[in-house]
């Protein structure tokens, strides 16, 4: 006998990031998501990031995701931030469960922007909801102006695109043009940031931008 | 790459789902994945099969349907099929499109049949 049930497979992991999102309401804390491939630069964008921010008197927590070592927690803990280090072994992506005890780890009270800086990887990440206010992800320059036509998950999802190491576009061959089409097409809403994390270029934009939308979403709730 | 989650959460969805039909087996279940989740299905089926080993659920069997991408125009305001990479309303060429389906992720149906051994099937 066949039984028709519509049974979302992600109902586990959705339901543990609900209860994350509750708990980081009640703290009050905007949540990013943060995603890019393996060395896009997205810890170097935060060591430039996180200091402008802590300028403006905003208190930011970091939780670190990567495969193995405490490599990427030790650069963020410089700055002197809670961060808690998750290492998934072999799993290619944070998922809620993963997440929830990290979470409490953390002197929520003393929070108002965490930064979930996923593993690195352009697909896996995109599926797992974690309770995140917005997703934002990171691509650099050498991989090349096709990424949305290859990945457009993460460019479907995302709130913002950060293009990082624009400093290096003498150097190759990447249309601006070309990706800034290809984000639209796929996410006609979608906002664009241009960086260069080691050279300081398009930081307090980014900055500027983060604080727009987390008082936003706080006055909403 | 994410196939292995994908499998553990469908196992889990199954052991959710046998607490409603307590005295019956699960031999089949169709899974539909909307083809924005880029799934590999050889890849969850490899999974699925060390997965489902040594439990209660060794002798199902998976099928798998895709999900195509479908957009609605925000301009002439029709629905179509599109191909993933051309995110843009194939009738009036419009890029400012909603996605409406594509990013499914679900257990579509399950076939049961009397457990003669109640509870016990392993």
């Amino acid at each position: 006998m066949e039984i028709k049930v519509y049974e979302n497979i992600m109902k586990a992991n959705d339901q543990i990031a609900q209860q994350i999102r509750k708990t980081l309401d009640k703290h009050n804390i905007f949540a990013v998501n943060f995603i890019s491939s393996p060395g896009g630069g997205k810890t170097t964008l935060l060591e430039a990031i996180i200091p402008k921010l802590q300028s403006k008197k905003i208190r930011v927590g970091a939780i670190e995701g990567d495969l193995a070592t405490t490599n990427d927690a030790e650069r963020i803990k410089r700055l002197k931030i809670p961060v808690v280090q998750i290492n998934t072994g072999s799993g290619c992506h944070l998922d809620a469960n993963i997440l929830l005890k990290p979470v409490h780890d953390l002197p929520l009270d003393n929070i108002d922007l965490l930064i979930i800086e996923n593993v690195g990887n352009l697909v896996c990440p995109t599926g797992f909801y974690l309770g995140e206010n917005i997703k934002i992800g990171l691509i650099s320059v050498p991989e090349g102006d096709d990424k949305p036509l290859k990945y457009p998950l993460i460019f479907n999802v995302a709130e913002a695109i950060i293009l990082n190491k624009i400093d290096l576009l003498p150097y190759t061959n990447f249309k601006k043009e070309k990706f800034y089409k290809y984000c639209k097409q796929l996410n006609p809403n979608i906002k664009i940031f241009e960086t260069s994390a080691t050279k300081n270029i398009g930081i307090e934009k980014i900055v500027n931008w983060l604080l727009e939308i987390s008082s936003n979403l706080k006055l909403n709730q | 790459m994410h196939e292995y989650t994908i499998g553990k959460s469908i196992m889990d969805t199954l052991i959710n789902l046998k607490k409603q039909y307590p005295n019956k087996r699960i031999t089949k279940v169709t899974i539909i994945a909307g083809k924005l989740r880029q799934i590999l299905p050889q890849a969850l089926f490899f999974y699925l099969d060390i997965l489902k080993k040594d439990t209660e659920f060794s002798k199902i069997e998976f099928i798998y349907k895709e999900k195509p991408v479908k957009i609605k125009c925000n301009k002439c305001n029709k629905i179509s099929k599109i191909n993933e990479l051309e995110f843009l309303c194939p009738l009036c060429g419009n890029y400012d499109i909603k996605v409406i389906s594509g990013n499914e992720l679900l257990i579509e149906s399950i076939e049961v049949e009397e457990d003669k051994n109640g509870n016990k099937s392993v």
